[in-house]
């Protein structure tokens, strides 16, 4: 399950989908379609958070 | 009981600083640094845990903050069963002391403590806890509880119980004795993990991204009928 979310993520989503990624997108079920996307979500908040993190501790004024 | 057990048989050899957590990876209760629990270890400060003898290692004040348990007060609630009966529990975990009109501190019975906090206290005062704990016939899941709000006190309090119920009678709050212990959730950010952010609204952006992102794991969860995370932003940082 996650090895094919990851796979969905990283392909063209059903929005702007491009025809290579058709066959991979042809029989993803609504719930999958779903999980795709907040999965898509998470990880880019997730991103934002760690960037967060690091922004703050590389301050100077850092205590 | 596993808290208590190795505070019993480690009391004269403990390290410096002990952490107490549960065995899950990943949990609600670590909701610091994406539910990781490794994640929220790597950052913990431990000049300040050395510094302030005992540390709550959650930030989020829910549930438990800012005033979780009041002793005896009814009716039941479900949300917190050991309220009801904390009075006369407390009553049995510190005969000598007044039971607290309020007891909070950020939930979940995670923390960190000194050896010397720890040793405040008698290891026979360790071992009667535990027999209360073995001998209660409250349920498991209540007596638990009660412990979770009585962590902050048991280490916190001064060593005698008799110097306790005096100056808790005097109404004197020794942070040492506090039964509230509720630090701002940006001060734990920044003291006990050493994220500390300088401009007004920025860390209240951050936590809610934090929010969002615990949201969206449930969510993903439940779409994926998982229990754990499909991916932790911070686990390999």
């Amino acid at each position: 399950m996650v090895a094919l979310v990851e796979k969905l993520e990283a392909s063209s989503p059903p929005s702007n989908l491009k025809q290579s990624d058709e066959p991979l997108w042809g029989e993803a079920s609504p719930d999958l379609v779903r999980l795709v996307e907040l999965s898509r979500e998470m990880r880019t908040l997730g991103v934002w958070l760690v960037e967060q993190e690091e922004y703050v501790k590389n301050k100077p004024w850092q205590p | 009981m596993a808290y208590l057990s190795y505070l019993i048989d480690n009391y004269v050899t403990l390290p410096a600083i002990s952490l107490f957590l549960h065995a899950h990876r990943t949990s609600w209760h670590d909701n610091l640094f994406g539910l990781d629990a490794p994640s929220m270890l790597r950052r913990v400060n431990l000049s300040r845990v050395l510094d302030q003898g005992y540390t709550n290692l959650r930030c989020g004040w829910a549930p438990g903050c800012p005033a979780h348990i009041h002793p005896g007060e009814g009716p039941f609630d479900a949300a917190k069963p050991e309220q009801i009966i904390f009075g006369e529990a407390w009553a049995e975990l510190f005969p000598l002391a007044e039971v607290p009109e309020v007891l909070s501190q950020p939930c979940c019975a995670q923390f960190a403590v000194t050896a010397e906090t720890v040793r405040r206290r008698t290891r026979a005062e360790y071992v009667f806890w535990r027999d209360w704990l073995l001998g209660t016939e409250l349920e498991d899941e209540v007596s638990g509880r009660v412990m979770e709000y009585v962590y902050q006190c048991g280490f916190s309090f001064l060593q005698s119980p008799l110097v306790i119920a005096v100056l808790m009678r005097k109404g004197i709050d020794i942070f040492t004795g506090s039964p509230v212990h509720c630090l701002s959730e940006e001060d734990c950010y920044c003291s006990g993990y050493s994220m500390c952010f300088d401009q007004p609204g920025q860390f209240r952006t951050f936590i809610n991204g934090v929010n969002r992102w615990n949201e969206l794991n449930a969510l993903v969860n439940d779409e994926a009928n998982s229990t754990e995370p499909m991916w932790l932003p911070w686990s390999k940082s």
